[in-house]
């Protein structure tokens, strides 16, 4: 007997809970045009929580919802990976209603100058730049180099032999193929080395498995006091907490790399949206709370919009699209040889256990995969609605489980009755949990 | 550093809990600590770091010790860590003295526990020191270790092994490339950009495909009817057992990898072949018992050490470890002892405060949890099947990372299957990153030569510790095919 076969009870039932899912869908109808915001904004953070971006977004949403700047408040969404385009894709796709605005930061620009996305600013409405914190190039404590002139003059003198660390990809490698081009009369040569994210890069350098990198501010901060010393800072001018540290330009060279936080929106998003959220930043910026934690982050309040915010976009993508990136072409390439191993290990394996003769009777073969589709099956419908239809998370869930349990042999009235109402509670208090407590975009 | 969570009541009460719930999921056969903690780390999102390692640690510890309970009373390990002591405990319980086989049990792993925790509190700053010396090559090279190591001792066959690690470094690769910053085996997906993430991967794994595939449940009787007391003379003549198989997991634990199921079938067979009493092994030993139940519960301190040390997990669950450790903005590894001496305190602090909860719980609790374990299945799964989904789904708010893992709850189902085992396919995919991030510095470092891989001593220590151990565990297989082990 086939578990599938359902009893045609339970697919009374079935159809009954699916009703009450198609009513849940039709949700009440939009009413007539209010003010914007009407509702929350959605603010994409593509990094993790507890990260810098994701601290940054954080301040200046805490500061709009105490002051009451927005009618509503921000809600802040992580979607990390690959170095924010996972999260700027996300918004570039979004439906341009000023609800799904981004907030990346200078990264928007050297993902598409490094090729990892095919698109930069171009794509997005800029509703504004606030903030930014420059960064500051480093050595180890015991390094020859008392300044950026002493670095520079080797690295002409001995081409591709001082180690520069950098994380591929970020505004960290521009910086080292900036400094090759800053000496006017002749090109010289770091050997680059990929070494990774600040705390990474820190352990390599007082490792001497690199000589020089740069850190920002609020890493430098950290790593002061434990054996690294600042050369340069790439700022435009000194800044007022750290005085004794000079400027690349002061020293004679022209590198100046600032991280910007940028507030981004899809294309088309109308134009009072993007002044309403604008204004609502400007005047986040001025509060007390926001300058006080700035402050202890190393953030210089700077805002830009509109005209200043487009000549400022420009003179920066300007300044990526003149670094070329260099190719590593002798760094092996790993597909190949992984693809090589598993058919070797899977050829020798398959060979061995067919010379075992040791296969399992067909007849259980069959069983076990005929038993596997029924939950996978539910399990992929229970998925597909959530994603495709935005069906109500508590309602999918109360059907889902009795569903599921049905689906692996659950058949007595009283535990279906019982695993419904599980459904129906689980459903609220994980709804409840994850998007008050834990923000997570739950249909 | 002991007192530290003492100081801090809401740190002790998720010690507790951690404990608690991990016996609890230990102890029902089919649901591991694995599932357990990687279902959790994206519940822990909001707390801080401090607390949702103090409650993952405990679930780590409590998991080890739940599973001896349904092994001794039904024959049925709640955890692989426990396979073994089924052998001893079982037929104890059978002749009327479950009471006295739990007891010995627990006795062991709180024993096996506090020794490691020794180790843990000893050993992990004097490596995490030492680890600063080491370069990009030498981690790759203790990368390529950890693969052997863990290939030639989680399954039956190294090939397949050494195939299960080779598909859990492909699973690695797609996604950007960390020398170039291009998208490799992406296939146009967009959503690939950022590759498979790790505890969708891992949620897949150890959640989905055990509950899709449960194995058949016995319903039995499952009683304590003697009393739990030991004679502390017992424990007397026991020493030099407890304290070999303590030392032989702390031991195992250390080594990147490997696990407690690996640390109690070493210090079973050790015990053995020094008992006295070979004939009694396996027909209800009490020495049995204590060889395997202290030193599975070894493993977790000692598997802890490379983790907060190097950054090199010392077990699958390790593995989910690291990965709450990125999550919460940690680096685990020599600099987590420069930035974030509290975490280690509060792990060092934590593990030993989860011991004496364990000892505690699990003699308050043993007989409730019991008849938990016999729970009809279609309560369970629907459950565990909804938090799968909603912890992929939380770990960067989308569908695709859930249609990972639902592939991946698939794919252990395969791997079951066709015998592969699965702790080289979670190390493989896990390590893969930073061994291809040191290959990436070390070469870019010396400009292309591979020479350091050999010049540098630690690098070769540990390349050569690799041959060797692939040498011994190729002798190990041909002297199992030429007289077979009996079934354990």
């Amino acid at each position: 007997m086939s578990l599938l076969l359902v009893d045609y009870r339970y697919r009374l039932l079935a159809s009954a809970v699916a009703l009450l899912t198609l009513l849940g869908c039709s949700e009440a109808t939009e009413g007539p045009d209010m003010a914007y915001p009407r509702k929350p904004i959605k603010v994409i953070v593509p990094f993790s929580a507890g990260g810098g971006s994701d601290s940054f977004v954080r301040i200046l949403q805490r500061a709009i919802r105490e002051e009451g700047l927005l009618p509503h408040p921000l809600v802040v969404i992580n979607v990390p990976g690959a170095g924010g385009a996972i999260g700027s894709r996300r918004v570039r796709n979004a439906s341009p209603d000023g609800y799904t605005i981004l907030c990346l930061h200078e990264g928007i620009l050297t993902s598409k100058y490094s090729g990892r996305t095919p698109y930069g600013p171009e794509a997005f409405r800029a509703i504004a730049a606030t903030g930014q914190s420059s960064l500051v190039i480093c050595v180890r404590e015991g390094s020859p180099f008392q300044t950026l002139s002493d670095l520079m003059e080797t690295v002409a003198n001995r081409p591709d032999e001082i180690r520069f660390g950098m994380a591929p990809g970020t505004p960290t490698q521009f910086v080292g193929r900036k400094f090759e081009s800053s000496t006017k009369d002749r090109i010289i040569r770091f050997r680059n080395v990929a070494s990774g994210g600040g705390a990474k890069r820190f352990n390599d350098l007082i490792g001497e498995h690199i000589d020089v990198t740069p850190f920002s501010l609020s890493e430098y901060s950290k790593f002061q006091a434990s054996g690294i010393r600042a050369l340069a800072f790439l700022g435009e001018t000194r800044l007022s907490e750290m005085p004794t540290i000079p400027t690349a330009q002061e020293q004679g060279f022209d590198v100046v790399m600032q991280n910007i936080q940028y507030w981004w929106a899809p294309k088309s998003t109308p134009d009072a949206a993007i002044d309403r959220i604008a204004r609502a930043l400007e005047a986040a910026l001025k509060t007390e709370f926001v300058e006080e934690r700035f402050r202890e982050m190393k953030i210089e309040p700077i805002f830009l919009r509109d005209d200043a915010l487009q000549a400022h976009l420009v003179t920066r993508e300007q300044f990526f699209q003149g670094a070329a990136l260099v190719r590593y072409d002798h760094l092996p390439n790993l597909v190949p040889i992984v693809f090589f191993l598993i058919s070797l290990f899977g050829g020798l394996s398959f060979w061995k256990s067919s010379t075992e003769s040791s296969t399992p009777a067909p007849a259980r073969n069959n069983e076990i995969w005929f038993r596997l589709a029924a939950p996978l099956g539910v399990m992929s419908v229970y998925v597909f609605v959530m994603q495709s239809f935005d069906l109500s998370y508590i309602i999918a869930t109360a059907a889902f489980i009795p569903l599921l349990a049905i689906a692996i042999g659950a058949r007595s009235k009283r535990d279906l009755i019982a695993l419904t109402t599980m459904g129906i509670c689980l459903g609220m208090a994980c709804f409840v949990l994850f998007t008050k407590l834990l923000v997570i975009d739950l249909p | 550093m002991i007192l530290h969570v003492l100081s801090h009541p809401e740190l002790l009460g998720l010690t507790i809990l951690g404990v608690f719930l991990g016996i609890t999921v230990g102890a029902i056969p089919g649901l591991t600590g694995a599932m357990l903690i990687s279902l959790t780390v994206p519940l822990t999102f909001n707390m801080d770091s401090q607390s949702a390692l103090t409650l993952l640690v405990g679930m780590y510890v409590g998991s080890v010790s739940g599973g001896l309970i349904t092994a001794t009373l039904l024959r049925m390990p709640g955890t692989p860590a426990s396979i073994i002591t089924t052998l001893d405990g079982y037929p104890m319980a059978q002749s009327g003295q479950a009471g006295k086989a739990l007891a010995l049990g627990i006795g062991a792993s709180f024993f096996g526990g506090m020794l490691s925790w020794a180790a843990l509190a000893g050993l992990a700053k004097p490596i995490a020191s030492l680890s600063t010396s080491l370069g990009p090559f030498d981690y790759f090279a203790l990368v390529l270790m950890a693969f052997v190591l863990v290939a030639g001792v989680s399954g039956s066959s190294l090939t397949r092994g050494m195939l299960s690690c080779c598909l859990g470094i492909l699973c690695a690769l797609p996604g950007t490339a960390p020398a170039t910053g291009e998208l490799r085996l992406t296939f146009g997906i967009d959503a690939l950009a950022d590759g498979i993430k790790p505890l969708t991967v891992l949620i897949g794994l150890f959640a989905l495909s055990r509950v899709l595939a449960p194995e058949s449940k016995v319903s039995s009787s499952a009683k304590v009817d003697d009393s739990m007391r030991i004679k502390w003379g017992v424990w007397k003549s026991q020493l030099g057992n407890l304290v070999r198989s303590s030392a032989i997991g702390t031991g195992v634990g250390i080594l990147p990898g490997i696990g407690a199921n690996i640390g109690s079938l070493i210090a079973y067979s050790t015990a053995r072949s020094y008992s006295k009493i070979q004939e009694k092994y396996g027909k209800g030993c009490e020495e049995g018992i204590i060889a395997s139940e202290s030193a599975n519960n070894a493993t977790v301190g000692g598997a802890l050490v490379p983790l907060i040390a190097i950054g090199i997990p010392g077990s699958v669950i390790d593995a989910i470890l690291l990965g709450a450790f990125v999550i919460h903005g940690l680096q685990p590894g020599p600099m987590l002892f420069e930035n974030d001496p509290q975490i280690v305190t509060t792990i060092i602090s934590t593990y030993f405060w989860a011991n004496i909860a364990m000892i505690g719980l699990m003699l308050l609790s043993i007989r409730w949890v019991a008849r938990i374990a016999s729970l009809p299945n279609h309560y369970l799964i629907p459950v565990i099947a909804t938090f799968c989904v909603l912890g992929s789904f939380g770990l960067a708010n989308r569908y695709f990372d859930v249609w990972v893992m639902i592939g991946f709850g698939v794919i252990g189902i395969l791997f079951e299957r066709w015998k592969i085992p699965l702790a080289p396919f979670v190390i493989g995919f896990i390590l893969t990153p930073l061994a291809e991030e040191s290959m990436i510095t070390g070469l870019m470092g010396s400009g292309g030569s591979w020479a350091p891989l050999v010049s540098r001593p630690s690098s070769l220590v540990f390349l050569f510790v690799a041959v060797l151990l692939s040498a011994w565990s190729i002798r190990q297989q041909r002297q199992l095919l030429s007289n077979p082990a009996p079934q354990h």
